[in-house]
């Protein structure tokens, strides 16, 4: 058992040598990682009730992929790359679309208010109209919008994260952005 | 308590679950190089051999044919190869460690580009020729012959093939062609490339004009290739050897 000090002293790359060594490390990777992966996978439209299932498979993954691991990327990108996979996987298996929970409409409304600061809505037509966007959405817009502004990637390591160029990220990024504020505006509604 | 960390971390004792070793990264990541390289080398020769056989087409007689022909079903097979062999390469440098940062375009542009390069390099050293000659018996390969046909059996546009039948004199000779007819054909001041000496059951290609049964040919080349001598045999005339008779 690692003590959480102990944790705290290595960096994430430093963590990977000594997991390889003593798989007892592996629980500060894990620790370190498991909300922030709980949060962006439920974001991709992950259901509440499958996180659990999917962020195991992820660090097992992960965990058998070590040797792997490039020491030249962030190993967050690294692991970020693995729960966006598992995933869409998850979402190809099971064959059914990404959904976003009620319970996580919050972020959504605050990027609409902050793309479209004209728009005078009240809390209930907000909802609705976040809900509506969300439904609408190209998933991968939607997946390129939660890397921008709800994990704050930057574009290099978006790119490590979805393994595309740089440039295709930027276009992706503005594409997301006008189709989002063309639902968040309604045009795209009716 | 967290219970993901718990979970995972009782899973990998209880099932014993290793990191898989760093070695199958390594072959898997050698695989791709090698896949790589092999690719290129596909796109490179599919190239030359393009080149080769442009070269010894109508290409270099200002499309006296139109450009038609530079388009038949073998080099239409080999440009296939090259785009197969172009587009493989690109998704397996994609593949390899953090090739997916750059841009398909500027990959595509210099994966085409190397290709073009070293095959026009493998025309230029002759290697085209001597891989045209070891795989000439393949399989599907027959189709060189029915092209080199389509391109040498065209009288009215001054190019004729075929084995010298009869010897008059210095200065022409008998030449059944493919089709079976015979040409009296007129080489006074002909080149004769790669030095060719005529003889009966010499196979050779003829650039002239057709009149009647009459060839007036002004440049006589072996059957196989264009008689273009390649720089590893002749780096000072590549291209023009050969001698007037």
């Amino acid at each position: 058992m690692v003590l959480e000090d102990e944790c705290e002293k290595h960096g994430d790359e430093a963590l990977v040598d000594l997991v390889l060594a003593n798989s007892d490390y592996y629980a500060c990777l894990v620790n370190r990682y498991t909300e922030a992966l709980r949060r962006y996978v439920f974001r991709l439209g992950c259901r509440e009730s499958d996180t659990d299932d999917v962020l195991q498979e992820v660090f097992l993954n992960a965990y058998m992929h070590l040797n792997d691991f490039d020491k030249k990327l962030k190993f967050s990108s690294w692991i970020y790359r693995i729960a966006h996979n598992q995933t869409i996987s998850m979402f190809r298996k099971i064959n059914v679309r990404p959904t976003v929970e009620l319970t996580d409409l919050e972020p959504w409304q605050e990027l609409i208010l902050s793309s479209c600061p004209s728009m005078k809505l009240d809390q209930d037509i907000l909802s609705k109209r976040t809900k509506l966007v969300l439904d609408k959405l190209d998933p991968k817009y939607r997946e390129i919008l939660v890397l921008k502004y709800f994990e704050e990637k930057d574009y290099s390591e978006m790119s490590d994260i979805l393994k595309k160029p740089m440039g295709t990220i930027a276009t992706l990024v503005n594409r997301a952005k006008k189709q989002f504020i063309k639902l968040a505006e309604g045009q795209e509604l009716n | 308590m967290n219970t993901i960390s718990d979970k995972v971390l009782n899973k990998i004792k209880t099932e014993k679950i290793a990191p898989k070793p760093r070695w199958q990264f390594q072959l898997r990541d050698s695989g791709r190089w090698l896949g790589f390289s092999l690719l290129i080398v596909i796109a490179t020769a599919s190239v030359g051999l393009l080149m080769y056989f442009w070269s010894d087409g109508p290409w270099l007689h200002g499309g006296r044919f139109g450009f038609g022909l530079l388009f038949g079903r073998m080099p239409l097979i080999l440009i296939s190869l090259f785009i197969l062999g172009a587009l493989f390469a690109l998704y397996d440098f994609r593949n390899t460690g953090r090739g997916y940062r750059l841009s398909i375009k500027s990959v595509s542009l210099v994966l085409i580009a190397m290709a073009i390069l070293f095959g026009w390099l493998f025309y230029y050293l002759g290697l085209s020729q001597d891989l045209d000659s070891v795989i000439s018996k393949a399989p599907y390969y027959q189709d060189r012959q029915m092209y080199m046909m389509q391109v040498w059996q065209n009288p009215s546009n001054g190019l004729i093939a075929g084995q010298i039948s009869k010897i008059v004199n210095e200065q022409s000779f008998y030449l059944k062609d493919f089709a079976g007819k015979e040409w009296l054909v007129d080489a006074s001041g002909a080149l004769w490339r790669h030095n060719l000496i005529p003889e009966i059951g010499l196979e050779i290609k003829l650039i002239g004009t057709a009149n009647g049964n009459n060839f007036k040919t002004d440049e006589v080349r072996p059957l196989i290739g264009n008689g273009n001598c390649a720089m590893m045999q002749n780096p000072v005339g590549a291209g023009s050897c050969g001698m007037m008779r």
